[in-house]
């Protein structure tokens, strides 16, 4: 009689004894982080973890950016290495996406061209979260002359028209004689045996291609985030930051931008696609990117003039456009979640 | 001296529309164990005052353009005046010597940071005090304004404390580092009653045995009477009545103040007098304060010199109940103004006009 009943008065004691223990156990294991400034980030890694969408596609951007750093070393096939007796072929076994109407290799192409177009995205990023953030923290946490001065830069910045002043500069510094190549060539000197050499001018015109998306792309960055910062420092815990004697550059970089991280991550989103599209209409136009490198703007571009007879050459570097800028999405959106710490479910 | 003294204080507020003096000579003290209380309707500048004393004031609009702020941050030394301090020296008084508790503690605390992450913020900035010494300094803090398990407490995030806890966290981030001066602007106004009572025990608890000094600003009287040792009346950025709590409750010396408190209802007023004692009109509009005294528009015993000059602060001693007090009052009707002679009824039986 009393066996059956007694597992039962005890087995929610012990699950309940058993939780607490563990609730005490992550509270001490958090109490280290606690004082570092890093709890946000802690937590944020902590809530993105049980966000399967942003896991999934944070694990296949990974596993893109591993491809296009290894395919291309361990293929069997170059990336410039034309076999014009081959020509254009459809995916085989030897050639897992076919080749181009050159006979080169697709895969190794696309995988090549992943390299640049990352590249592209991820300094294009940088260079907005890294500027474009500081400066609209700054210019709107301040105010006054120091905010006027400030947007004033980003604005006039604004109306350089973007593809003709790339173009210009392009024709009249970035050729092989002009000003911006010495420069490069100057600057790579200690570094590398012959400067000078040929095959290093396409690179240069890559840095050339990355120094203009990373002048633009922080200025939209700049006017969100100053915008941001202008409405959240009339907050009370501003003030009262201020009252406990926190200074301003604490004020700025502690507890504005984190708060203005979201709106900061959802247009990070939308910057690297843009920025990758803008690369390949750059490279369209013979400005960006030069054959025989490649870049999935490029190869795209490249694809849909001969989509109606050679399918294959448009869908497989479009597929990988379209998969990267996806899992870029799921991953922002994931992260914007985690890193509001009010988005908590439990 | 005074622990902290303002003088002849003016804080004013340059708009497009005209400037307006938010704080207008407005002078007070507070002592070491001492609670004084401002009280004055909404837009009467107490809050602009106490901001003014830790240079919060934001700035356009608003600037300090008179009077001094005496801060003596250690027994026996100089007082330093916070106007002329350095801003850096400012930022180090701030939190440490002088500590303010805000009116709405749920947006008082910044929502992306855990609690534990800004209190130990507070010691990092003032002691250098980090890591675990820091972690057990908080930590005792919480469990001494009565926060439960403040262990766990620490990794929680503000939305997920209720408006009590949320407010005693701030409290516990303005005692961290014990400070001389505990400025709190409205503490309690946003909080139930209960909760209300549990944090003015708290704050009273500090006074007594640290000898905190506080300044109380609330536009609740019943506060007042059960926090403050002594009252501050402002009226449209003055003080037109300062004394002790006693002496203010029970013989207001100025038509504001006797208006204030018949305004309020009483539990044992008799059932037939249901109508509440409204002040009649409202607080003058920030940009166009009255000439002369600031309440003379709705005075009931305005003269025709109250509206051309502003009166000026008489002081005297008021004897009450066997103790002589000091007492400020800033109003032309002198004849009323003597020791004993005014009170509230008195003050029923005057005919309107003086």
């Amino acid at each position: 009689m009393t066996s059956p009943a007694e597992p039962t008065p005890h087995r929610p004691q012990s699950r309940g004894s058993e939780r607490a223990a563990l609730v005490d156990a992550e509270a001490i294991g958090d109490l280290e982080q606690i004082g570092g400034g890093h709890s946000l980030w802690s937590d944020a890694f902590r809530r993105l973890k049980k966000n399967r969408a942003a896991l999934v596609s944070a694990a296949i951007l990974g596993a893109m950016l591993l491809g296009c750093i290894v395919v291309p070393e361990l293929s069997q096939w170059d990336y410039a290495k034309a076999d014009l007796e081959l020509g254009p072929t459809p995916p085989s076994a030897g050639h897992w996406m076919g080749t181009d109407y050159l006979g080169r290799d697709l895969m190794v192409r696309v995988f090549f061209g992943g390299r640049i177009s990352f590249a592209v995205g991820m300094i294009a990023t940088l260079v907005s979260f890294v500027i474009g953030v500081t400066w609209g923290g700054i210019a709107g946490y301040f105010g006054k002359r120091i905010d006027g001065l400030m947007m004033r830069l980003v604005d006039v910045m604004y109306t350089f028209p973007f593809l003709i002043m790339v173009i210009l500069l392009q024709v009249f510094f970035a050729n092989k004689d002009g000003a911006l190549h010495e420069l490069f060539k100057s600057s790579i000197r200690p570094f590398v045996q012959d400067a000078s050499a040929p095959s290093w001018f396409p690179i240069f015109q890559i840095c050339f291609i990355f120094a203009a998306l990373g002048s633009i792309s922080w200025l939209t960055m700049a006017r969100i985030v100053r915008g941001q910062v202008i409405a959240l420092r009339e907050q009370p815990f501003v003030e009262a930051a201020r009252s406990i004697g926190v200074g301003h550059w604490a004020i700025v970089f502690r507890h504005l931008l984190p708060n203005s991280l979201g709106p900061i991550i959802v247009y990070t989103t939308l910057t690297i696609p843009a920025i990758m599209l803008t690369e390949a209409f750059l490279s369209f136009l013979g400005l960006g990117t030069q054959e025989p490198l490649a870049s999935w703007g490029l190869l795209t571009a490249g694809g849909a003039e001969t989509m109606a007879i050679y399918p294959w050459l448009l869908i497989f570097p479009a597929l990988m456009l379209a998969i990267t800028l996806f899992c870029f999405n799921f991953l922002g959106d994931g992260l914007r979640d985690a890193l509001d710490p009010r988005m908590r479910k439990d | 001296m005074a622990l902290l003294s303002v003088r002849n204080l003016q804080t004013h507020f340059f708009t497009e529309a005209g400037v307006v003096p938010a704080v207008d000579d407005v002078s007070f003290a507070v002592d070491r164990g001492e609670v004084l209380s401002i009280v004055g309707e909404s837009g009467s500048g107490k809050s602009v005052a106490c901001l003014s004393i830790l240079g919060l004031v934001p700035d356009p609009p608003g600037r300090i353009v008179g009077g001094e702020i005496l801060f003596r941050s250690q027994d026996g030394h100089e007082p330093e005046d916070l106007l002329e301090v350095s801003k850096r020296r400012l930022q180090q008084i701030r939190g440490d010597r002088i500590a303010m508790v805000f009116q709405d503690p749920m947006t008082s605390l910044n929502p992306y940071l855990t609690v534990g992450t800004q209190l130990v913020e507070v010691l990092a900035v003032h002691q250098g005090l980090t890591g675990t010494a820091a972690r057990r300094q908080v930590v005792e803090m919480l469990g001494e304004v009565g926060l439960p398990a403040p262990e766990r407490r620490l990794r929680d995030y503000p939305h997920q404390l209720s408006g009590g806890m949320c407010q005693r966290v701030m409290i516990a981030m303005a005692l961290l580092c014990q400070p001389d001066v505990l400025i709190a602007d409205e503490p309690t106004t946003a909080l139930d009653v209960t909760i209300q009572a549990q944090i003015l025990a708290l704050i009273d608890e500090r006074k007594r045995s640290m000898g905190l000094a506080v300044l109380l600003i609330t536009h609740d009287l019943g506060v007042v009477a059960k926090m403050a040792d002594r009252v501050a009346v402002m009226v449209a950025g003055q003080i037109v009545e300062q004394g002790s709590v006693d002496a203010v409750f029970r013989r207001p010396q100025h038509p504001y103040t006797v208006a204030l408190q018949r305004s309020i209802p009483r539990i044992d007023d008799p059932p037939g007098r249901c109508a509440l004692a409204a002040i009649e009109g409202l607080p003058p509009a920030t940009g166009a304060l009255p000439s002369g005294c600031p309440f003379h528009p709705r005075c009931d015993l305005a003269m025709p010199e109250c509206a051309e000059r502003r009166p000026a602060d008489r002081e005297f001693e008021m004897t009450l109940d066997g103790h002589i007090t000091q007492h400020r009052v800033a109003c032309h009707l002198e004849d009323l103004g003597g020791t004993e002679k005014r009170s509230t009824d008195s003050l029923d039986e005057e005919p309107a006009g003086g």
